[in-house]
Formats: structure tokens, C-alpha cells, sequence
């Protein structure tokens, strides 16, 4: 099959996308159960990092090949009025690829559509916070939105909860927010992985995460988002409604280990890792990337994908 | 049964070896052949000996029981009502103990102080 010069580029770079997917979550889906295991030895925090780097590696290194490989060896060495025969295997991979990106915009797209939609809620700040007071007899605490993420309260939580346990509660919100969970979940839902045991361990461990930051490593305010947790699940909170939402207790299966984690001493909060280290990283990756004989080796690698 | 879907198929013999508890001959053929009148276990004739296996696996066992269970029950509405009941009763059991735990925590750092 013969294509034009621009869509032979879309179907090489769908196929790029396709067949890195491919191979990327077979290697994913393989060690999950490992990573799985070697996340339970790690403070919260880098468990949840481990566990999402791995889940979203597939969909990161399908775009890495189409913008880092393919976009810049195909403008650079492929002649605009060479024709060239596409292989019909190519077409194939482009398809999977396709698919792939159609399903994860599809399911993005969908729990972007199923968020809350607030009308005007009465803002009242509690603590130098603003929350959303939700006028609901049903208890709601929950951090809603993806880019700009409101607190949305409802007098039965603020009647059940302590001062305290709602200032270390509201504080578990804030630290999903400072992580951009809600993002998270957005990106877990663009990139489709038939691997649920990764997306269910990366959300308990996301949990535990929170709870760390808020509790600070302080044993009364440990006790108070443990008291919190358990007169949360008393009012009989509904699971979380929404997909792209953090709630105080997102599933009542985890609620036992969390309180009797929270119960024990405090884990401590680890140290940020250096970003700075990654984007040195990924800057010598694209710079070594760049390089005319790696181009050269890129451009004949797409060649034979694209003759098949 | 147990013994019959961990093991496999067997005849008396390799079952009341497989069981490794005292048990007499005569008692293993004797709950094999009930097994099989009831439908659980199937049979073979192997050389002179009977060789019997489970008829159904433990999942499709399970979903049978299951089954005769909810057809027993004189009224679905009440079937449900009081699973509800059990599995609230049970997350009611699990907070109270969670809060005791709590308590007794609290207590713990209080004296600390």
C-alpha cells in the first residue's frame, strides 16, 4: 500500500505507539506482581511513585517513541517526495496503536464527564483552607477536579469529625492535592493496561501516602486521622462515586490496615527526590537522541517498520 | 470431597494412603460409595477396583450450593434483608473494635505525657 508523505507519518507513528505499547505491557504485566511485592517494603510515598512509573511506562515510552524517535528522524531524513510502500503488518500495528490511543481517550473522556458538577457552593475556609460546603445530608469529603481541585464538604462530616480529626482529614485532601492524584487517575485512565492489580496497589498506596503527609510523623494527629477515618465509615460514606475524586475513604476494604497502620508509629516523611536529576536525565536522553548517527540508526530501524 | 479435588482421581487404596490418618478401608470405601450416591463422585471400573472422581469441580459445587440455598429460602426479599443485616452487623463489629483499639492508644499517649 502506497501513502502519502503525511500519513504515512501518522500511521508510522501510530505503529511505533502500537507495537512499544505491545511489547512495554507485556514486560509491565510480567513484573507487576513483583513490583507489587517490592512496593511493600518501601516507605508509602516511593511505593506509589514505583508502582505509577511502572503503570504509566507503556503509554510514556509508546509517546517517547513517536515524539523522541519517529517525529524527529522522519522530518530530518525522510524525503517529502520519496513514495514509499507501506507493509500491510505496519498498517496492522498502526491500528493496535489506534485502538489503544482511541480506548484511553474514550475512558479519559468519560471520567471527566461522570465529575460532580457543582453549581454555586457556599465557600467557607476552615484552617486558611477553602472548602465547598455541599448542601448533601449525605457525607461527602472529597477533593474533586483534576487542574484545579476544590474541597467539597457537607454538614454531616463537619457535625461527626473533631476539630482535630477534621484539620488532619482536610490535611490528607491537601496532600492528594499537592501530589495531583486527581491528575494521576486522569493519566492511569488515558493509558489503558489490563493490569488492575498495579492501579488498585497504586491507589492504596497513594492513600497511605496521604496519610503520612498529614500526619507528619506525629503520633496525636496519627490518632486523629485514625478516630477520623472511623467516624467517616460510621455515616456510612459511599465508595468513591467518582472516578477522578480523592475521598477521606475511598473503600471501606482498607480501612482496618489503614487505622491500625496509623496506630503504630508514625512513618516519617521521606525526602523529595531530586526532580532535577530526572530532567538532567531526560535532557542527555534527547540531546544523545539528537545526535545525526543516532537519527541515521532511528531512521533505518522506522524503515524496516515500515516495509514490514 | 476435599480429598477428592486436591488428590484427582483414585481408587480406595490411594485415597485412604492420601489421607494419611488412621483411618480403616472399609470406612473410605464406605464415604466413597456415599459420595457416589449422591451424586458428588463419579466411578470407573479400572481392573477389579473402583476408581472415582469428583463429577463436579469445587467452584461449580460451590455455585450448587449456593443455588440450593437461595431456592430454599422462602422469600428473596428476606434472603437479601438479611445478608444486609449480617454484612452491616459484621462492618459495625469491625469499627467498634477499630475505635476500641483507638481508645486504648489515646490512653496509651496520654500517659506518656
Amino acid at each position: 500500500m502506497t501513502l502519502p508523505y503525511s500519513v504515512r507519518l501518522v500511521c508510522l507513528c501510530l505503529a511505533c505507539f502500537g507495537l512499544v505499547q505491545v511489547v512495554a505491557g507485556s514486560v509491565v504485566s510480567a513484573v507487576a506482581g513483583r513490583a507489587v511485592a517490592l512496593a511493600g517494603r518501601l516507605p508509602a510515598r516511593s511505593a506509589a511513585r514505583l508502582l505509577l512509573g511502572l503503570r504509566l511506562l507503556p503509554a510514556g515510552a509508546g509517546l517517547f517513541a513517536i515524539l523522541g524517535l519517529c517525529l524527529p528522524s522522519y522530518f530530518l531524513l525522510e524525503e517529502e517526495a520519496a513514495s514509499e510502500p507501506v507493509s500491510w503488518l505496519c498498517v496492522a500495528a498502526a491500528l493496535v496503536g489506534g485502538a489503544i490511543l482511541t480506548l484511553g481517550v474514550v475512558r479519559a473522556v468519560r471520567a471527566l464527564l461522570r465529575s460532580p458538577r457543582l453549581g454555586s457552593p457556599e465557600a467557607i475556609r476552615i484552617e486558611g483552607e477553602e472548602c465547598c460546603l455541599v448542601d448533601s445530608t449525605r457525607p461527602v469529603l472529597v477533593l474533586t477536579g483534576v487542574f484545579r481541585s476544590r474541597l467539597l464538604l457537607s454538614p454531616p462530616v463537619l457535625q461527626a469529625l473533631s476539630a482535630n480529626e477534621l484539620s488532619v482529614a482536610l490535611g490528607h485532601e491537601r496532600a492528594h492535592r499537592t501530589c495531583r492524584d486527581n491528575l494521576k487517575r486522569l493519566l492511569l485512565r488515558l493509558a489503558p493496561l489490563p493490569v488492575p492489580a498495579l492501579d488498585r496497589a497504586w491507589a492504596k498506596y497513594a492513600e497511605w501516602a496521604a496519610d503520612d503527609a498529614a500526619v507528619k510523623g506525629d503520633a496525636n494527629r496519627s490518632l486523629a486521622l485514625a478516630s477520623a477515618l472511623v467516624q467517616f465509615a460510621r455515616l456510612n460514606a459511599p465508595n468513591a462515586a467518582f472516578p477522578l475524586a480523592s475521598s477521606l475513604l475511598a473503600e471501606e476494604r482498607g480501612l482496618a490496615t489503614r487505622v491500625e497502620r496509623l496506630l503504630a508509629a508514625p512513618a516519617p516523611v521521606p525526602a523529595d527526590f531530586p526532580l532535577w536529576l530526572l530532567m538532567a536525565a531526560a535532557a542527555g536522553l534527547f540531546a544523545t537522541l539528537l545526535h545525526p548517527a543516532s537519527l541515521a540508526l532511528v531512521h533505518r530501524l522506522l524503515e524496516a517498520v515500515i516495509t514490514g | 470431597m476435599n480429598a477428592a479435588w486436591l488428590r484427582g482421581a483414585g481408587n480406595v487404596r490411594d485415597f485412604a494412603d492420601w489421607l494419611r490418618r488412621p483411618l480403616a478401608y472399609t470406612t473410605v470405601m464406605t464415604t466413597l460409595d456415599r459420595l457416589y450416591k449422591k451424586g458428588l463422585l463419579k466411578r470407573e471400573k479400572c481392573e477389579r477396583a473402583f476408581v472415582y472422581s469428583p463429577r463436579l469441580t469445587r467452584a461449580e459445587w460451590e455455585q450448587k450450593m449456593t443455588r440450593d440455598f437461595v431456592a430454599g429460602f422462602p422469600s428473596n426479599e428476606l434472603l437479601i434483608s438479611c445478608l444486609v443485616e449480617a454484612v452491616s452487623g459484621q462492618d459495625t463489629a469491625l469499627l467498634d473494635e477499630l475505635e476500641k483499639k483507638i481508645r486504648l492508644k489515646r490512653r496509651e499517649l496520654g500517659g506518656r505525657k
